[in-house]
């Protein structure tokens, strides 16, 4: 058996409660809520924490709530399953609900929660593999070593962002409620994500993701889509996200598209928003989009497939993704 | 609580047990090494293949990633619970007639996953029994017997004899 | 009838090795090599680690000759002072706890002088990279029939072409585990394996045993696919070695990365196919070489060759062959057995080339296939006339009828003017496979079954050949059943345990139900002989002449023997490799109906029709389910599974990285039996396990070729490939215009 590593296990009863535990534990401590993430990776020794905060008691940390200015609230460690199946998410935000039945299998998103795959740690070929491979090629700087073996010449990590819901919430705008010891703020999905595949979360250490927000259902669309090699299980090859805003006549009032699986935070494409602004997403706007998002998408050899092909996906799934965004409207 | 052993209450297929086991093993391993329910399987231990599918609540999870000390008070049942004094559940009982197990090793998983689905949507279409299924990996079977056994057992549930049709085998049968 | 041990796989009652009880067992763990090739300069133990507490084991403690005893003896038990792959076992520990002892694996450090590894079976060894004669090739065979050159001289059309395939896991869903005990002076192997007889073999030399001092029993084994054929000796003799350093039990079971790290894989092979081709459009050259990697140590790669060679012509009629194969020794951990023992890679280059030579020569691909077929009265390339029968162009025929080819290809046509993305297309592949081991191998294996007349009337199977979920238990009882004229009931199949049932041979090479299952049969008809019963005594009078037998002599023992005889008139010279290569052949005709999206380049199997003769069918459900399962681990290999190797490790040993397919990956797996018995076989069957992994492959393939008129070369297929070729042929077409 793979056994993970020994850990203190805490089970709070409160949102608070958990983060004064996690300020009061061993610096290695770590919040754990569905752990289809964290525990592969404790039994793979990339994670190898002396003290699991569990949320699973933490009832305010689940649900969905209809939110104060028109939006939806969503509790962190909502499984992925009650998130694609809640039937206001199912009419009003339909991407969402689409992003999170592409991750992983059914089975899985029973386990896995939305706060939990906002956090997903970043992977890399040289990083996700078990500790033997890891040690026999020398540990990699992302765990135990000093050099990146994707970038030997690198300073940084390159590991890769993977989670599907994450090129969606930042490209809808979303928002995320982060509990630290000294209270409670509130920032954009972007803003969580730093360019580094080992501090890839702007989260500071003891801060407790605990809800997230989702905009209004009004004059806008979002959708995603993701490539991957199977049905079922596969981590994104490329994640694509995609949202407009339309005035009255159809036109293009603001848009984001965002690129996920390709550097190691969610990649906001501003030549494809200036591409559609003002445009009535139009093939010739769309394959602008598309074009420039190909420009700036650069993946690195760090994941399965070859780079060239993944960078081939980006301009036939972005350009799908806006299809998508001017057929249902 | 600190690293070491622990004692938990733990409701397994309708009984309640008493466990104690380290705290970080997982139910994958406590179940077959402290309970003796080796009938949970073990494939890969990652999330990567299905096999060790249990349920949760009537909910299929993945035992070699949940921590028995989460799951108090919750139900648990494995393949050992799902026969029951009537007999095999109509699902075990398609398996058998339609020849859905081969070598065995990733059925109990599969089965577990199908009656969570069978439980949640009686009449499942083939499209929602292969998304559902989406997360068990068989090697020999290619899958269509065990649709086909899903598809028998959700329409015994409702009622009415029906009998086994094998769509994808051409006379022989 | 329904599967034998089916309700205890249906309620978690059937336990596989990781689920015996073993009171006060040891869990035992291996020490791998490295590197690739090198000396062995120090094994370290970390000193902090108190190691009076583990069993440790090194090629020292081998009692015997330090060889895990196959084809040739060049594989060590453990490694000595040299290692010749990466993972090559090294040290043994074992720990009454399965933490600790995984703990302590990481504590100890084989430290290797490196070599040069050769690496690339494809590109000629250097000088450095030479381990083995003055080439490192550890096999080659030679058939030749007719006069190749000289045909090709005066062909119409030479068409030439190189296909190949990758490495294959097997991905069995239970990973290997073997439990080693030693009770009263008899050493007991017990595990996750397809062959008792050959751990038996090779624990007898490695431990200096006799032969009744060792039994090898099989647990319940959950997928084997071939890749328990081999590997599981080598299991069973480091388990051994440790439960005997140690005096108490000793279990080891492999977690999913070691075991795709360190077991065999299916050979890599490149095949070169120069075919000449008459006006007609009729076959009359094949010239053939197939280079296959063998991997670090010989293991079973003589015999994949062989199998490999002699199915590289297909089920096709061609008066001048030459074939030509090489198995070659590498750095890489051995490759071994895997469903269908090379004739997947062969039938995949032969396939593939045939719809290339029709091409080329302006032919129809089915027809060109029908006009070539193999008819009775035909010989194969090894000169083996075929008389079973069989209307092979039939077997085509029905393939492309209920496929719905014409209609489909038509609407293909249709989407391809109308869809700028979405192309579909239609691919074929006829093949065969022959049942039993290869040549004079059933011969020189003298299988032995038993059928024993037991005290309370039943009669119980005794044989070697074990249940991996492809039906031997339910076969043999049904086999047994129908010839005492007996309820199934009434039959018990022994445990496949060498202490108890005689060696019927190993259960591999789609031998089980037609070889062993013929002896099972005469067994049967050789208990009532002793019986003084005629073989139209059957049923309950057998039953009661069984127990009378018995109330007459208690406690005597009641057997039926069958040994092993070739069908009449079967001859093979392996001097010239020339004569009857199998007793009998399995015919096919696959289709694939694919679907490819030119954007993701990604192609998926949307229809699939397996059109297939293997005699009699014994079990249609049991049939069905080796059918299906072996075109879903093919169109894997076609398509998305693939090795990916580093410094000669496998890179990608997870199931998130290597990837097989998921249920939303299979289409419709379509299968028809046509049915000529086989009067050779137990109630007319023959061998069907290994046939339906040799034709998805090709079939596949060529229906992507048909649906974006591009020309692939090597599998898997994947979208990166695919991607090259439309984009090569994209270039190529803007140059000419």
């Amino acid at each position: 058996m793979m056994r993970l590593p020994p850990f203190e296990y805490h089970a709070p009863a409160s949102a608070a409660e958990a983060v004064a535990v996690k300020a009061a534990a061993a610096p290695g401590a770590m919040y754990v809520a569905g752990g289809t993430d964290l525990y592969p990776n404790m039994k793979r020794r990339h994670q190898e924490p002396e003290a699991l905060i569990s949320l699973h008691r933490v009832a305010e940390l689940r649900g969905i709530e209809e939110g104060a200015d028109g939006g939806l609230s969503i509790g962190a460690t909502t499984s992925l399953t009650e998130v694609r199946g809640h039937p206001r998410i199912r009419a009003s935000y339909p991407a969402l609900a689409e992003a999170c039945r592409l991750i992983s299998t059914p089975i899985l998103q029973n386990m896995g929660t939305l706060g939990g795959n906002l956090l997903l740690d970043t992977r890399c070929n040289y990083y996700d593999q078990n500790y033997d491979w890891r040690k026999s090629i020398e540990f990699c700087m992302k765990k135990d070593g000093a050099i990146c073996w994707v970038a030997p010449s690198s300073p940084r990590c390159w590991a890769v962002q993977s989670a599907d819901s994450v090129p969606l919430l930042v490209a809808m705008g979303a928002e995320v409620d982060l509990l630290g010891p000294g209270g409670e703020r509130r920032v954009p999905v972007f803003a969580l994500y730093r360019d580094d595949g080992i501090v890839y979360l702007a989260k500071q250490r003891d801060e407790l993701l605990t809800r997230v927000h989702l905009p209004a259902p009004n004059g806008w669309r979002a959708t995603y889509r993701k490539v991957r090699r199977r049905g079922a299980f596969d981590f994104p090859v490329l994640g694509v996200g995609a949202w407009a805003r339309f005035s009255p006549d159809g036109i293009v009032e603001d848009a984001r598209v965002v690129l996920g699986g390709i550097g190691s935070a969610p990649e906001v494409v501003a030549g494809a928003a200036e591409a559609l602004i003002g445009g009535s997403l139009d093939d010739a706007s769309i394959q602008a989009a598309a074009q420039a998002a190909w420009k700036t998408g650069r993946p690195l050899d760090n994941t399965d497939f070859t780079i060239s092909w993944r960078k081939e996906m980006i301009r036939p799934t972005v350009a799908r993704a806006l299809g998508d965004l001017r057929d249902s409207r | 609580m600190q690293p070491g052993l622990v004692q938990l209450t733990l409701t397994v297929n309708g009984e309640r047990r008493a466990v104690t086991a380290p705290l970080h093993h997982t139910l994958l391993e406590v179940l077959r090494e402290e309970l003796g329910l080796t009938g949970t399987k073990h494939g890969c231990e990652l999330g990567e293949c299905g096999t060790c599918t249990v349920l949760v609540d009537g909910r299929p999870v993945l035992s070699c990633l949940e921590i028995p000390a989460a799951l108090e008070g919750r139900e648990i049942t494995t393949i050992e619970g799902m026969e029951s004094a009537a007999g095999l559940h109509p699902l075990q009982q398609a398996f058998a007639e339609l020849g859905a197990a081969q070598c065995g090793y990733c059925t109990p998983g599969f089965l577990l996953a199908g009656k969570a689905l069978i439980d949640e949507k009686p009449a499942p279409n083939r499209a929602e029994i292969v998304e559902a299924l989406g997360g068990n990996l068989c090697r020999c079977t290619g899958y269509l017997k065990i649709y086909e056994a899903v598809e028998l057992a959700a329409a015994r549930m409702r009622g009415g004899r029906v009998e086994a049709t094998p769509e994808a085998l051409y006379g022989g049968a | 009838m329904e599967r034998i041990e089916g309700i205890a796989k249906l309620t978690g009652a059937e336990r596989y090795v990781d689920d015996l009880p073993a009171e006060g067992a040891l869990w035992g763990m291996t020490v791998r090599s490295p590197a690739p090739r090198g000396r062995i300069r120090e094994v370290r133990f970390d000193p902090s680690v108190d190691w009076s507490r583990f069993v440790v084991v090194d090629h020292r403690d081998v009692p015997g000759a330090n060889e895990v005893l196959l084809i040739e003896p060049d594989q060590p038990v453990l490694a000595t002072d040299r290692v010749r792959h990466v993972h090559e076992p090294v040290v043994l520990l074992a720990h009454p706890s399965r933490d600790a002892v995984r703990q302590a694996a990481r504590a100890v450090e084989v430290v290797v002088g490196p070599e040069e590894p050769y690496l690339d079976f494809a590109l000629p060894p250097r000088p450095a990279q030479i381990q083995r004669g003055d080439d490192n090739v550890m096999k080659r065979i030679e058939v030749r029939k007719g006069d190749v050159e000289a045909a090709l001289a005066r062909a119409a059309r030479i068409v030439e072409g190189e296909y190949r395939t990758g490495a294959q896991e097997h991905v069995y869903i239970e990973t290997q585990g073997m439990l080693a005990w030693e009770d009263a002076g008899v050493l007991f192997i017990k595990g996750s394996l397809q062959c008792p007889y050959y751990v038996h073999k090779a624990a007898l030399r490695a431990l200096g045993r006799d032969a009744d001092a060792v039994r090898i029993v099989q647990a319940p084994t959950g997928g084997g696919f071939g890749g328990k054929e081999e590997y599981p000796s080598m299991i069973g003799l480091h388990a051994a070695l440790l439960a005997l350093k140690a005096g108490r039990p000793v279990k080891i079971v492999y977690d999913r990365g070691e075991d795709m790290e360190a077991t065999t894989k299916r050979h890599p092979a490149i095949v070169r196919h120069r075919t000449g081709v008459n006006a007609d459009g009729r076959l009359i050259a094949q010239d053939i070489d197939v280079r296959m990697d063998g991997g670090a140590y010989v293991t079973l790669s003589p015999v994949v060759l062989s199998r490999g060679v002699i199915h590289a012509a297909g089920p096709y009629s061609c008066d001048n062959v030459r074939i030509v194969g090489h198995a070659v020794m590498t750095n890489s951990p051995p490759h071994g057995a895997f469903r269908g023992f090379g004739a997947p890679q062969t039938h995949f280059a032969n396939e593939r080339h045939m719809d290339v030579v029709a091409a080329t020569v302006g032919m129809d691909a089915i027809e060109f296939r029908r006009r070539n077929m193999i008819g009775d009265g035909d010989s194969t390339a090894t000169g083996q006339v075929i008389a079973d029968g069989v209307d092979r162009a039939a077997l085509l025929g029905r393939a492309v009828e209920l496929s719905g080819w014409r209609e489909k290809e038509a609407a293909h046509a249709r989407l391809a003017r109308s869809d700028p993305w979405i192309r579909r297309g239609m691919g074929v592949a006829c093949f065969h496979h022959g049942a039993g081991f290869t040549g004079g191998g059933e011969v020189m294996l003298a299988s032995r079954l038993d059928v024993a007349g037991l005290p309370d009337g039943r009669v119980e199977v005794r044989s070697a050949n074990i249940e991996m979920g492809q039906g031997t238990l339910t076969i043999f009882t049904q086999i047994a059943s129908a010839r005492l004229g007996l309820d199934p009931s009434m039959v018990t199949i022994a445990e496949a345990d060498t202490g108890r049932v005689p060696n019927s041979g190993p259960t591999v090479a789609s031998r089980t139900a037609m070889v062993v299952g013929r002896l099972v049969e005469e067994a049967c008809d050789e208990l009532r002989a002793r019986l003084g019963l005629g073989p139209d005594v059957v049923g309950d009078s057998l039953t009661q002449a069984l127990v009378r037998w018995h109330a007459e002599r208690p406690g005597a023992e009641l057997v039926g023997e069958a040994k092993y005889e070739p069908p009449p008139g079967v001859r093979w010279d392996d001097e010239s490799y020339t004569g009857d290569a199998y007793a009998a052949y399995g015919w096919a005709a696959y289709v694939a109906e694919v679907e490819v999206d030119l954007r993701t380049y990604a192609a998926r199997v949307i229809d699939f029709v397996a059109v297939q003769d293997v005699g009699t069918v014994l079990n249609p459900t049991l049939a069905r389910g080796q059918v299906q399962g072996g075109v879903a681990q093919g169109i894997g290999w076609a398509l998305m599974e693939e090795c990916r190797w580093k410094d000669g490790a496998m890179e990608n040993a997870e199931l998130t990285n290597y990837i097989i397919p998921t249920s939303d990956d299979l289409p419709p797996l379509r299968v028809h039996f046509e049915e000529t018995p086989w009067p050779g076989g137990p109630l007319g069957a023959k061998g069907l396990g290994e046939l339906p992994i040799d034709g998805p492959a090709p079939a596949v393939v060529n229906a992507i070729a048909r649906a974006v008129g591009v020309d692939p070369r090597e599998i898997p297929l994947t979208p990166e490939r695919l991607m090259a070729l439309i984009e090569d042929d994209r270039a190529r077409h803007a140059r000419i215009a």
